[in-house]
């Protein structure tokens, strides 16, 4: 019930200085609250970054591991092939060396160079040129010579030279 | 209100009422259903200043400071209905006055325009709340009021609010102006007015060859000194009788009041019994035998603090 002849005025609230505070207060909260949100998002945000990350790491891994791989594998490969490479060029150089150790009396129709051995086929005038100038050489290459003659018409012999032992012979490269 | 409450939104009320020449006013919190008063000050009417500084420090400090006020205004009253047929059948001009009705039992109005003086005088605060005397006497009536109707007069230096009032209703209602020097008033008013057709007399009818001279008598009676005697004696001789007289003015406009209530036939009529007077002012229990002999009703003469009621009724508008 009223007693006044006049209604009381809507007061504010709040005086100066506490408005300010209160707005001040207001906008640490808010700042509070943006920066809590943000970290939140930025954990989960990293979270799913962990979760793909980790993933990748594993693919990484796997790949790495592939590639490790194939580097031993062509590691192994190249050093084959350096030894082949090597080993070609010692057995051309030993073939050269085997061409020039045949005399120019002596002719090879057939030579066959492989893991076991060296086989010549061919022609000698006779037995002691084939001997001292052929058989000389091949001992100090070969550790066993193995020589077949066969008498021809004409005086001449046919021989088959079979060498075993130390030089080894270019391949097929295993992998 | 809690403490907590009290601390970061206080609600306070800054209360007062122009007394004589002075400014009663009184500083509290609102509570529930009270007004914590802290601070009490008297400030001269003359330095109002006084008040605006206060009020603007209190609002500074509290924001939701309410200002309560007791209207101090001579064209007031209350009429013992509510609603406009009422202002008609007692001769209020509706349009001048703002009115309230109080209990849907009687209406308290006054002045628009002293209403706006009273807040004019206050120029620089902004009231809230602007209470009837009539208000704060029926507010302070209530507890006393019983079946029959008893007669409650509020009185300041110079005014006296004056209700018929019984527990049902509002019989009757008036402002009660007492004047300290009212006999010679009444004298002066007397020879201002139409002249008594007794002493009155035509001019021309008068003989011109009589001649008119001026009273010897006067001239006979010498220089009158009066025998002012001792100062501080005198003086205490001289305010008893201001007191006296002021007495019993205000038991004339009293008795006058009374007549008027029973011989006027828009108010219903009943007879007193009672008498209470709230008093602002220094009345004595003399005043109170002099009713009781003169008027035999049973008088009773009860301090009144305006700032009490006040707070009372600032608790029930804003403290809900």
């Amino acid at each position: 019930m009223r007693f006044s002849f006049i209604h009381p005025k809507p007061k504010p609230k709040l005086d100066q200085e506490s408005r300010i505070l209160v707005i001040f207060l207001a906008i640490t909260l808010l700042l509070i609250f943006g920066f809590s949100t943000f970290v939140l998002l930025k954990k989960r945000s990293m979270e799913s970054d962990i979760v793909t990350m980790k993933q990748e790491t594993r693919q990484f891994r796997g790949k790495s591991e592939r590639f490790k791989k194939e580097i031993a594998r062509i590691e192994r490969l190249a050093q084959k092939y350096e030894t082949i490479n090597t080993n070609n060029t010692l057995l051309k150089e030993s073939i050269q060396n085997l061409f020039d150790l045949v005399p120019d009396q002596i002719t090879l129709t057939k030579a066959i160079l492989d893991k076991e051995g060296l086989v010549l086929y061919g022609v000698t005038p006779s037995k002691d040129v084939y001997n001292y100038l052929l058989l000389a050489p091949l001992k100090s290459v070969f550790q066993r010579n193995v020589t077949t003659f066969y008498p021809l018409e004409n005086g001449w012999w046919r021989f088959v030279s079979v060498n075993e032992g130390s030089i080894e012979t270019g391949s097929e490269v295993e992998e | 209100m809690g403490k907590l409450q009290r601390y970061f939104w206080p609600k306070t009320a800054l209360l007062f009422f122009l007394n004589e020449e002075k400014i009663e006013a009184a500083f509290g919190y609102v509570e529930k259903d009270e007004i914590d008063i802290l601070e009490r000050r008297i400030i001269s009417s003359e330095n109002r200043s006084e008040l605006l500084d206060w009020y603007e420090e209190i609002c500074h400090t509290y924001p939701k400071t309410y200002v309560a006020a007791m209207l101090d205004t001579i064209n007031q009253g209350a009429l013992p209905e509510c609603g406009k047929p009422a202002f008609e059948r007692f001769g209020v001009d509706a349009a001048l006055v703002h009115s309230l009705c109080i209990d849907e039992k009687w209406m308290a109005y006054t002045s628009l325009v002293e209403m706006k003086w009273f807040e004019q005088k206050f120029k620089g605060m902004e009231f809230d709340l602007l209470f009837s005397p009539f208000v704060l006497l029926y507010q302070r009536s209530k507890p006393l009021l019983e079946e029959n109707p008893g007669l409650f007069l509020l009185h300041q230096k110079g005014v006296a609010f004056m209700a018929v009032l019984s527990a049902e209703q509002m019989w009757y209602a008036q402002v009660l102006l007492v004047s300290e020097g009212k006999m010679e008033e009444e004298r002066f008013e007397t020879e201002s007015e139409e002249p008594i057709e007794e002493l009155s007399f035509d001019l021309d009818m008068l003989d011109e060859d009589e001649e008119v001279a001026p009273i010897s008598d006067v001239d006979i009676l010498g220089e009158f000194k009066e025998d002012i005697g001792e100062g501080s004696k005198s003086l205490e001789d001289e305010s008893a009788l201001e007191l006296l007289e002021y007495n019993l003015n205000f038991f004339e406009e009293m008795k006058e009041a009374i007549a008027k209530f029973y011989h006027d036939d828009r108010y219903p009529h009943a007879f007193i019994e009672k008498v209470t007077i709230f008093d602002m002012d220094e009345l004595e229990s003399d005043f109170v035998r002099y009713i009781e002999d003169e008027l035999f009703m049973q008088a009773s003469l009860v301090r009144f603090d305006p700032i009490d009621v006040m707070a009372e009724l600032v608790c029930e508008e804003i403290g809900r």
